[in-house]
């Protein structure tokens, strides 16, 4: 479009997209799949003037978290920097990579703990995540996000092949990580088969083979446990 | 010719006055004129272009204050005398303005040098300087060009902003024009959640995140028209500048300030309740941890056991504060002389004094003879006669275990409410999904390796019953009649045995009350005061297992065992505690028994003096003994189990294993406390508190035992089922303990001896009284009609009619359910058929495979043609309709969905 290729207004309006208010019905938060825009923004926006200085925390406008929790998030996450990366402007520009992050025993259990810091992740790889990106994680699973904007990154996790939709493939790669590949928890062939017919028969309301984002939340929405087990808290 | 058109939006910095079209611009119609407040300034406008590079950084405090930007007007002029002087003037061009084709490429250049942010905002001490950057999105101005959205970025403020302009095609007339303002963005979604409500268009991220400050090419007019009128503040572009807000914006604007005010105090209003129902954060990061190392499921025990640590807080404050606090206030004058009363008993009392007792402290605290004249028990609350003061000790006395019981049940009935299994709803072919175990089955907050695996397991265990239930579902479908006979006949079968079983210990229960109560100064042996308690536990003990065992022989489907064994085991307590209940009354009150001085005085008069006491004494002990053996279980059993096992090796210590924690059987044992502490709370009226203080380390030992000595049981409970289920128990368990209460206070004559209802035929007799001796003649034949049957019949008939809403409510809802899902397939239909009449109206062999409606030649179709993609109850854009053969069929389908809902 026109003029538009600035980077500046790219990373601003991506920011709105994700600090977009939570309408509901309206998929609004993160780019809409579709488009795959890898540029959604954490915090992108920065505080106004000065480090983190809890009385004027504009991160704790734009999280859900509170400013407890988003100077414990920045401890933990200068622990992943090296020492001399640890002072408070660096910290905020810093990317740390994916192994570090993998580390974190918050994470280290999680059986999508890669998907998790791919979906978060602004680098262009998907291999790093800025302090912003890991406030953005934090703040999604914490405990005041709303359903909604849980639901939506769920399925951004789920979905393997990030193409906008689960399918047969991105169900069974779920099935296993929740099962875990072991010989006695793993399921058979024809036990997976059975399962993935079963979901599909249930969820994919319009009969297209797979399961969008729409009906995904439909399926989320009726599970009460969802929100109270979608968090991770550090 | 474009009009200029402008918009103000508030920001804390800044405030956008106007944004107008100068004629100095050849391309970008808009002048911003802005007002900054706060310690921005904005460098003089030096480019026609619409950007302001940021200047060298200022040092803060330099322009504080209100800076108007003088310099940008003039800066404008002066552009605009260069400008006339380049390129010519512009106003009063009737056609369009090409713009000059050089400009565009400078001006993206432009915007990429201002936007590298320069000097870091966050930086301390140096204040980054306003830059604000128009970036042109509206390429020209040839006819029918796309709306343009025109971006305004300030860097260094943590808001942006951008307008959007719509424009229709100069060439049209009139021209209809819109000017969407976005309010400022709200960084966070949770604050300014209303702001967006109103400001953003609908539909937009797609077309946002296509790319940074694109417009959506094809709505983007009829878009962008919804949000103009709804922004903060809107100023109607006009040639001149307009005041800062039009007054009808302002009012807008100080209705949502108003509003939002008032939502975030509805906010903090709601937190702090919440916060009080969580019991101010009690336990929370003990929560937290046990949550994250063992899952939601044994979590939801330890909440559990928090909301029922609040409740028994809550009954002791109203009892202390109605009860207790006036009857130490008020101190009567004159507690009453005990009745001038005689026992005629035949043998007498002076036996009781002569037999030696054991005179140790210790049973005499457990057994709560300790206490016996204190106020844990009824006997010691003593009154004047009920005119003497103004306030009724007495109805207090029994108002306030009732008024807690009541609490309690609407506590624990919204617990429960908010657990149910929506299922429930939606009929009875709504089995449990699949879909929403795989989806919302894995818990995040797991962080233990162990605990992970162990998850694993049950995620799969649960996988795999689920799919055979599948299975077995469809076999029983198929079976033969002879066959599904025989296997009821074995279910049955195992069902008679636990039913007897569960008989015979009642039975057994049911002697051993009667047993301790006989021969209750039998010197020798004072444990038998213990019996009753000793044997319930040991039938609550070895009936769970037995049950599980003897469910288990049997073939039935793992959930069915499951439920079976629980439902079995809630059966057992409570019939337990029932039964306990029953043989106390009968000892005590001599229910379905001949005893002369039952007869004489309403209750066994002659062993018990103050029988109310005895009962609270048996209630004490039930719940003293039900926490020593929990203590006992955890240190005595647990504990050396654990010690063993990691000392020994060895096929049989790997069998033994550590101890497993059942929630189930867990949530029964306090349950059951809390039964207890129920009834027992017009008997003892400080029991509340002895249970919070149990259960407060109740919570703790239960902490250590599963951390350190237990291993998480590879079944567990859901949090959602699991909260159902203990609030369904705990339920039952009230009830059980409002059913002997009523009998008692409603009929049973109370002590002569002792207590606040000594000279009464029964406790509830107060409250007559008290309305005849107290309420003024109209109160008392309000209160009158309100018990009569000429009041309870209008009160059932609006009842129900009530109920008669609801449920029809209920099964509208349902049906709208249904009638959406299946409006949900018709859109998708619909499409299809779409997609065929357009692919049949498309030139033969223009390679759209169009087949018939089998879901597999549907998923071979192309993603563009997939009818899932883009979200349904969003249709897309339809394609032209030719012919009345496809109006027949959208109205075909129209028409059965508008009927069906």
């Amino acid at each position: 479009m026109g003029g538009s290729g600035s980077r500046l207004s790219k990373e601003l309006l991506a920011e709105y997209q994700v600090r977009g208010t939570p309408v509901p019905g309206e998929f609004a938060r993160g780019p809409a799949l579709a488009s795959g825009v890898p540029g959604r923004a954490a915090g992108r926006v920065r505080p106004p003037g000065g480090p983190l200085n809890p009385s004027r925390f504009a991160f704790q406008e734009l999280t859900f978290l509170t400013k407890q929790e988003i100077l414990l998030a920045h401890k933990r996450f200068c622990e992943l920097l090296p020492q001399e990366h640890r002072s408070v402007e660096e910290s905020l520009q810093i990317r740390v990579s994916l192994e570090q992050i993998l580390s974190l025993p918050e994470l280290k259990a999680n059986p999508f703990k890669e998907r998790i810091c791919r979906v978060f992740s602004t680098s262009p790889a998907r291999d790093s995540l800025s302090f912003e990106d890991f406030l953005d994680l934090l703040s999604v699973f914490s405990d005041t996000a709303t359903p909604d904007i849980k639901s939506h990154y769920a399925f951004r996790i789920f979905d393997f092949d990030d193409d906008g939709t689960l399918n047969r493939e991105d169900l069974s790669q779920l099935v296993n990580c929740l099962t875990g590949q072991g010989e006695d928890t793993r399921l058979s062939a024809s036990e997976m088969k059975q399962l993935i017919d079963n979901i599909l028969e249930e969820s994919d309301i319009d009969r297209d083979g797979t399961i969008n984002l729409s009906e995904f939340q439909h399926v989320i929405s009726r599970s009460p446990d969802f929100a109270s087990s979608f968090k991770i808290v550090l | 010719m474009l009009q200029p058109h402008g918009s103000c939006v508030t920001w804390p910095h800044l405030q956008v006055t106007s944004c107008r079209k100068p004629p100095c611009w050849s391309t970008c119609h808009f002048l911003l004129t802005c007002t900054f407040a706060g310690p921005f300034s904005l460098p003089p406008l030096s480019e026609p272009t619409g950007c302001w590079a940021p200047a060298p950084s200022v040092e803060p405090g330099v322009e504080e204050g209100l800076g108007k930007t003088r310099g940008s007007r003039q800066g404008c002029r002066k552009a605009r005398r260069a400008q006339q002087a380049g390129l010519g003037p512009e106003e009063g061009g009737a056609g369009t303005r090409r713009a000059p084709s050089r400009s565009r490429p400078a001006w993206q250049e432009r915007v990429q040098q201002a936007a590298p942010w320069g000097p870091d905002p966050l930086s301390p001490g140096k204040l980054r300087p306003l830059a604000v950057c128009c970036s042109e999105l509206w390429t020209g101005t040839e006819p029918g060009s796309a709306p343009a959205e025109f971006s305004l970025f300030i860097s260094g403020c943590t808001r942006a902003k951008s307008l959007t302009l719509a424009q229709q095609a100069p060439h049209v007339p009139s021209r209809r024009q819109g000017i969407a303002s976005q309010r400022p963005q709200p960084p966070g979604y949770r604050r300014d959640a209303e702001a967006v409500v109103s400001g953003v268009r609908p539909g937009l991220p797609g077309a946002r995140s296509r790319g940074g400050g694109a417009v959506g090419a094809g709505d983007g007019a009829a878009g962008v028209l919804p949000g103009a009128g709804a922004g903060a503040a809107l100023c109607h572009g006009g040639q001149a500048l307009h005041p800062l807000r039009e007054p009808e914006g302002a009012k807008t604007s100080c209705w949502q300030r108003w509003q939002r005010r008032r939502r975030a105090v509805g906010r903090r209003l709601g937190e702090a309740a919440r916060r009080l129902a969580q019991g101010f954060g009690l336990w929370e990061g003990a929560l937290y941890e046990i949550g994250g190392l063992f899952g939601t499921g044994i979590q939801s025990y330890f909440t559990f056991l928090r909301f029922l640590l609040l409740l028994n807080l809550l009954t002791l404050l109203l009892t202390a504060s109605f009860v207790l606090l006036p009857l130490v206030w008020l101190r009567p004058r004159d507690p009453g002389p005990a009745l001038n009363f005689t026992l005629q008993c035949s043998d007498g009392l002076q036996s009781q004094t002569g037999v030696p007792r054991f005179h140790n402290q210790l049973w005499n605290v457990l057994t709560g003879r300790a206490f016996n004249n204190t106020y844990l028990f009824y006997g010691a609350y003593r009154a004047g006669p009920e005119s003497g003061s103004a306030y009724s000790i007495r109805l207090a006395y029994l108002l306030s275990p009732l008024a807690c019981l009541l609490l309690c049940f609407c506590g624990t009935l919204r617990r429960m409410v908010k657990g149910l299994p929506q299922r429930l709803f939606l009929g009875q072919d709504y089995r449990s999904p699949v879909s929403i175990k795989v989806f919302s089955s894995w818990d995040f907050c797991i962080r233990g390796q162990e605990a992970a695996t162990i998850k694993k397991h049950e995620i799969s265990n649960e996988f795999k019953v689920e799919l055979e239930e599948g299975r077995r579902f469809l076999q029983v479908q198929q079976q033969t009649r002879t066959q599904r006979i025989c296997h009821l006949l074995t279910y049955l079968r195992v069902n008679v045995l636990i039913g007897l079983l569960v008989v015979g210990a009642i039975s057994v229960i049911f002697w051993a009350t009667k047993y301790s109560q006989d021969n209750k100064e039998d010197s020798l042996f004072v444990l038998l005061q213990y019996l009753p308690p000793g044997v319930i536990a040991l039938v609550n003990f070895l009936g769970p297992l037995l049950f599980v065992f003897l469910i288990q022989l049997e073939n039935y489907p793992p959930s069915t065992e499951i439920n079976l064994a629980l439902l079995w085991c809630v059966v057992l307590k409570l019939a337990s505690l029932g039964i306990f209940s029953f043989s106390l009354g009968q000892t005590v009150l001599c229910i379905g028994r001949n005893k002369t001085s039952c007869a004489a005085y309403g209750y066994n008069a002659c062993d018990y003096e103050c029988w109310e006491n005895a009962v609270g004494e048996e209630l004490y002990k039930l719940s003293i003994f039900n926490f020593l053996l929990t203590v006992a279980f955890a240190f005595c059993v647990s504990l050396p189990r654990r010690l063993l096992v990691e000392r020994f090796t060895g096929s049989f210590w790997t069998w033994l294993d550590r101890e497993e924690f059942l929630v189930p059987k867990n949530v029964l044992d306090i349950v059951a406390g809390q039964t207890v502490t129920w009834m027992g709370l017009f008997y003892c009226p400080l029991l509340p508190l002895l249970n919070s203080v149990f259960i407060f380390l109740t919570f703790y030992i239960k902490k250590y035992t599963l951390m350190r000595n237990s291993k998480a049981s590879p079944r567990r409970f859901r949090a959602s089922s699991s909260t159902f289920f203990f609030q369904l128990v705990l339920i039952l368990g009230l009830l059980l303990a409002v059913m002997p209460l009523g009998y008692v206070v409603s009929s049973i004559h109370s002590s002569w001896d002792c207590g606040l209802f000594s000279n009464y035929s029964a406790p509830w007799q107060v409250v007559p009284e008290l309305v005849a001796l107290r309420l003024p003649p109209s109160g008392q034949r309000i209160l009158h009609y309100i018990g009569s049957h000429a009041f309870s019949f209008p009160l059932l008939v609006l009842l129900s009619l009530v109920l008669t809403i609801c449920v029809s409510q209920s099964q509208a809802n349902a049906r709208a359910i249904r009638g959406l899902r299946k409006q949900l397939v018709w859109q998708v239909q619909e499409k299809w058929h779409l997609v065929e009449d357009l692919s049949r109206l498309l030139p033969e062999g223009s390679g759209v495979p169009v087949g018939p409606e089998s879901p597999h030649s549907r998923a071979s179709r192309p993603r563009s043609f997939c009818p899932g993609f883009p979200c349904p109850g969003s249709p897309g854009p339809r394609a032209p309709r030719p012919g009345p053969c496809l109006e027949d069929s959208v109205s075909r389908f129209r028409f059965s969905s508008g009927a069906e809902l």
